[in-house]
Formats: structure tokens, C-alpha cells, sequence
């Protein structure tokens, strides 16, 4: 009774679950839907434009990972759209033009590839940022962002 | 002459434009107000509907408690289920920063699973054990504990003393800057009292134990030096003629594996190419690999790609690996592969393996699947002949193939041995996996076209 997080997971993307998929279901790693990969792109472009193609990648799979992970929504949007979550999406800086490599990023970030190696936060700490977040275990830093479970 | 009244036209002219301009700040404010009112009534919806969405789950949890017919069951953990579901979807529409409500949404998600899971397991038959109860005693608990915290927001937010558009704004910029304020408080405190909720361990994809999974297959390996990562990363690249490669160690990761990260500039370097690889401190072998490296037109085919993938990994040691799709996206094809023992095929063992189609050279590998679960394994045997397992499908279903046998994860941490057909239903493509050892229907899977994804077994 694998869900499809697990069927995902072994890399069957295009393979779905028929018939009792779960309502929360919805996109998991490995879902290589078209729209939902711009979507990824976007917030990639919006969040890390200046990052190397591994910083973008690292961006990218941050959000994979927290549809993943039980402390967020369990959907892209539902990930992408969590009030507050990326400061590109709150002030709409998202919506500008993606580049080819945000495209690519977000193309390998759902294929699987995670150099964050599993991080659910990311961070600019030469920007002001609150305490709080210093207290999440951190993974490693990429360019100028800080990467934390 | 003079003109007595040259200044009225000056005059009516400003007058005309201050009305024009109050009129339009007019409209502007009464526009904001009704944007805001709406965002608010937005929020406010999403925030009654958690409300009532907690409350029962409250109700249906301290239903499960005293229930005991296990089709009683079955119905309770199903609307549990969808209630956990629709709660965390409502969480995430409320405006505080996920961080604050990040135990709450687990908690949500995690009765969701487990309520999944125990509907399963009635629904098979089985009803749930002293064990279990006791879990759902304590999800009980907790969920009340939630439904008292909910209530003092509720009763800020029907006063009118907390709009959560206010929230937003706190949120949206100055919250990274100032912490955490204003209701956003409330939150707080109802998500730390989530904080003393007992870490939950059961079958389903939110256990806290998953977290904690350490890769078998690293196990036993000796740790390595950052001077023998670079060499397993300058070792492991997919070299191309007359380049030189150099290799540095750009930092450690504390990831699920601890990981060495090493980047690798070709020299002469064009386009800026870098490959980044993870190269896990124990046992020293590369979990992933990422090239930015620009690609061209195609000049090489799919099978040709894949001929080279599947060399590539057969030079680095890994050993009866088997093709099962590929997705091809912007001249790159990434081609997946999955172990095989004794020739069952290890659907959780697998590795990814992108090729660039201009020139065929690796760009890139994810083995984080293959090194979290690749072990050898004691594969119970099977009960049934493949034959017979081919009879359990239904009659409708056409184009069967022979069926081999696959093992595939039942639950985020345990495995089902199952007999695998492919067939088509009309024009839509399914595999089926009948579970090899009891016979029953394990799984069925659509296959869904698209133009860059194939199934290649």
C-alpha cells in the first residue's frame, strides 16, 4: 500500500497511484508535471537569481522536501503559497521571467537531486534576519544562503 | 479691455482637479479596503474552517477510543483521515510563518497518516491493537490541548481585536526582521505546547523514525579524509578527452548523510562548468552529482545515452543495475536504474543518472535512494508461481506481460515481494503488483504518458 510519496520515491514519476490515491496526495517528488515545475522555477528565479546552478538546485529542493515533510502542506502550491514562506512570492518578485537555469534547477530538484541533503529551510545571513532561525540544526551554506533542517 | 473674470477659469480648473484627485484617492482607498476585506474574509474562512476541522477530529478521536467493531472502525479512521487532511490544508492558508506553526501542521499530518493507516488495517480485517489505543489516547489529548488554544485565538479573532491581514503584514516583511509579534503569538504558544507531544512511530510516510534512518549502505565503511573525498569525486566524474580536472573541498554538510561536498572545474573551463559532488564521509562514496554545465543541440539518441549510463555506473562498481524509465527535459536525459538481487528488481535501491545528449558525458547522479536502502536483503520466497499470480487479474485487462518479480515499498519502511504486470486497460497503461507470497493485490499504478517519459521495462 505504498503511497505515492513512496512510489516517487522510487522514481516512477509518470507510474500513479489509481483509484485510492489520498486527497493529500497531490505533488511529490517525482511528479513531472509541467505546471508545477515552472511554479518551482519561479520561486527559484524570485528567491535565488544570483545563486550558482547548485545554490538553485539547493533552493529547489528545500521546497520538494518540505511537500515531504509532515511540518508543511503536503502540495507545491499549497507549499509555495504558505503565507510568508518565500519572501519572492509575498512581495511578487516571483513572477518575473524565469531563466533557463531556474528551469533546469527545478527540473532536477524534482527528478531528486538534493545537495541540501534533506535541509527544510534556507536563509541569507548577511541580511536581517529574526533569532529564531539560528536555532534550526544547520546542514551547510551554498553561495549566500544557509541551509538547516 | 480687462477681463473682470480671467481668474475663474484658473479656479475651476483647480477646483476640478482636486475633485478629480480626492475622487480617485477615494476610489483607491475604498478598492484597498474592499482587497482587504476580502484577504481578510479569506483568511478569517480558512482559519473557522482549521477550527472546526480540529474539533473533530477532537470528536472522532475520542469515538476511535471506545469503538471496537473493527467495520465501526474503518468508517472513523476514514473520516479522521479526511478531516486531518482538510485541517492542515486550512493551516496552510492562515498567515503566520510557517516556522510557528510547523508542529502543528506535523501533528496534523501525522493523525492524518496514522488514521490512514489504521483504516487500512481495519478495513483488512484486523482491528487495532492495545498499542495503538494507547496512541490514539494520546492523540486525543493532544488535539483537545489544540482545541483549547484555537479557542483563545478564536475569541481574539470574533472580537475584532486580531485581523489576520494585520498578521500577514506582520509576517510578510518586517517578521523576518523583528521575530515573531501580535497574535502571531498565540500561534507560538499553541505551537509549543505541540512541543511536549510524544514523538509518534508507526507505518506511515510521517513516523518520526523515518527521519532518523541511517543509510545501510554505508554502513561499516571507515571515514575518509578531505583529501580522499577529492580524490573518490576526481575518480567518480565522467572525464572528457584533453581536459584537466582539479578538485577542492568546498565545505562539509550535516545532512541526513554526512557529506563531504567537492567541487570539480575542468580546465580549460568553458561556460563556466563546475560539477559539485556529495562524497559521504563514511565509507566515501559520491551520493550525488550536479553539473552546471550548459547543453547543446542533441547529437546522440536515448538508447545511446542509456548505454552510456548504464556503463558509467557498471565502472563505479555497481553491479546488475537495471533500467526502468526515463524522462528526457532539455537535451538532458535522465535515465533511472534500480538494483537487482537474484533477479528480483529492488524498486527502493535506485539510482539516477542524467546524460547530456550533445556530447553523452554524465552530468549528474542522485544515489540518495540506492544508498538509503541498498542492502542485501532476505527475500522470503515466493508462494506463488507467476502464473498463478497472472490468474488474480481481471479480465479486462489486455496486453499482460509474462510478470516478473519486483520488490516494492509497502510503507515508507517496509517491502512487499510481488509478481509486476504491465497491460492496458483500452488506451491507458497500468502496472499491477500481486503480492507474491499471499496473493493479494498489492498495488496498481497508471501509467501516465507524457512526451519525455518512458517506461523502459
Amino acid at each position: 500500500m505504498g503511497g505515492p510519496r513512496t512510489w516517487a520515491a522510487l522514481g516512477l514519476p509518470s507510474a500513479r497511484q489509481a483509484g485510492t490515491a489520498p486527497a493529500s496526495a497531490g505533488v511529490s517528488r517525482g511528479v513531472s508535471d509541467r505546471s508545477n515545475i515552472y511554479l518551482l522555477a519561479r520561486v527559484i528565479e524570485g528567491e535565488a537569481a544570483d545563486e550558482s546552478y547548485a545554490g538553485k538546485v539547493a533552493v529547489g529542493a528545500v521546497i520538494v522536501n518540505r511537500v515531504q515533510s509532515g511540518s508543511f502542506p503536503n502540495s507545491l502550491a499549497g507549499v509555495i503559497y504558505q503565507p510568508g514562506a518565500f519572501e519572492s512570492v509575498s512581495n511578487g518578485q516571483y513572477t518575473r521571467p524565469v531563466s533557463r537555469d531556474s528551469l533546469r534547477a527545478a527540473q532536477e530538484a524534482v527528478s531528486g537531486w538534493d545537495p541540501t541533503g534533506g535541509a527544510l529551510f534556507f536563509w541569507n545571513p548577511y541580511k536581517p534576519v529574526s533569532p529564531w532561525i539560528w536555532t534550526r540544526p544547520v546542514v551547510t551554506q551554498i553561495g549566500r544562503h544557509v541551509f538547516a533542517l | 479691455m480687462r477681463k473682470p473674470f480671467n481668474w475663474i477659469v484658473p479656479l475651476a480648473l483647480g477646483l476640478l482637479l482636486t475633485a478629480g484627485a480626492a475622487y480617485w484617492g477615494y476610489g483607491q482607498i475604498m478598492s484597498r479596503r474592499a482587497a482587504e476585506t476580502a484577504l481578510n474574509n479569506k483568511y478569517s474562512l480558512a482559519f473557522f474552517n482549521l477550527v472546526n476541522n480540529v474539533q473533530n477530529i477532537e470528536v472522532l478521536l475520542s469515538k476511535s477510543l471506545v469503538g471496537q467493531e473493527t467495520r465501526q472502525d474503518s468508517q472513523l479512521f476514514m473520516n479522521l483521515w479526511q478531516e486531518a487532511v482538510a485541517a492542515q490544508g486550512n493551516m496552510g492558508q492562515i498567515p503566520v510563518p510557517d516556522v510557528t506553526v510547523a508542529r502543528t501542521m506535523k501533528f496534523l499530518n501525522q493523525v492524518g497518516a496514522y488514521a490512514r493507516t489504521l483504516a487500512i488495517q481495519t478495513a483488512g480485517g484486523k482491528s487495532k491493537t492495545d498499542e495503538q489505543w494507547k496512541t490514539l489516547r494520546d492523540l486525543y489529548r493532544q488535539a483537545g490541548r489544540l482545541n483549547e488554544e484555537m479557542d483563545r485565538v478564536e475569541a481574539g479573532l470574533a472580537g475584532g481585536s486580531l485581523l489576520l491581514s494585520e498578521l500577514k503584514r506582520e509576517s510578510g516583511g518586517v517578521l523576518r526582521r523583528q521575530g515573531p509579534q501580535l497574535a502571531n503569538s498565540d500561534f507560538q504558544i499553541m505551537d509549543k505546547n505541540m512541543q511536549q507531544f510524544p514523538t509518534l512511530i508507526y507505518d506511515g510516510p510521517f513516523s518520526d523514525h523515518l527521519a532518523r534512518r541511517k543509510p545501510p549502505g554505508l554502513e561499516g565503511g571507515s571515514l575518509i579524509t578531505a583529501d580522499q573525498a577529492r580524490e573518490k569525486a576526481l575518480a567518480f566524474i565522467d572525464r572528457q578527452p584533453d581536459i584537466s580536472y582539479t578538485a577542492s573541498v568546498a565545505g562539509t554538510d550535516n545532512g541526513r548523510v554526512p557529506l563531504y561536498r567537492v567541487e570539480v572545474t575542468p580546465v580549460p573551463a568553458k561556460n563556466g562548468e563546475k560539477i559539485i559532488l556529495g562524497v559521504s564521509r563514511q565509507a566515501g562514496q559520491v551520493i550525488w552529482m550536479i553539473s552546471s554545465r550548459s547543453v547543446g543541440g542533441a547529437k546522440i539518441s536515448v538508447p545511446q545515452g542509456m548505454d552510456g549510463a548504464a556503463r558509467f555506473l557498471e565502472e563505479r562498481g555497481f553491479k546488475g543495475m537495471e533500467s526502468t524509465y526515463y524522462e528526457i527535459r532539455d537535451n538532458v536525459a535522465v535515465y533511472n536504474f534500480a538494483a537487482t538481487q537474484g533477479g528480483v528488481i529492488l524498486y527502493p535501491d535506485l539510482i539516477k543518472v542524467s546524460v547530456a545528449l550533445d556530447s553523452g558525458q554524465v552530468m549528474g547522479v542522485d544515489g540518495t535512494g540506492y544508498w538509503m536502502s541498498h542492502r542485501e536483503r532476505k527475500l522470503p520466497a515466493p508462494a506463488i508461481t507467476a502464473e498463478q499470480a497472472r490468474r488474480k487479474l481481471s479480465p479486462r485487462f489486455n496486453d499482460i506481460t509474462p510478470g516478473r518479480l519486483a520488490l516494492i515499498p509497502r510503507t515508507a519502511d517496509t517491502e512487499a515481494l510481488t509478481y509486476e504486470f504491465q497491460g492496458r486497460l483500452d488506451d491507458d497503461v497500468f502496472l499491477v503488483y500481486i503480492d507474491a507470497v499471499t496473493g493479494g493485490e498489492e498495488q496498481v499504478l497508471k501509467v501516465i504518458k507524457t512526451n519525455d517519459g518512458v517506461l523502459t521495462m
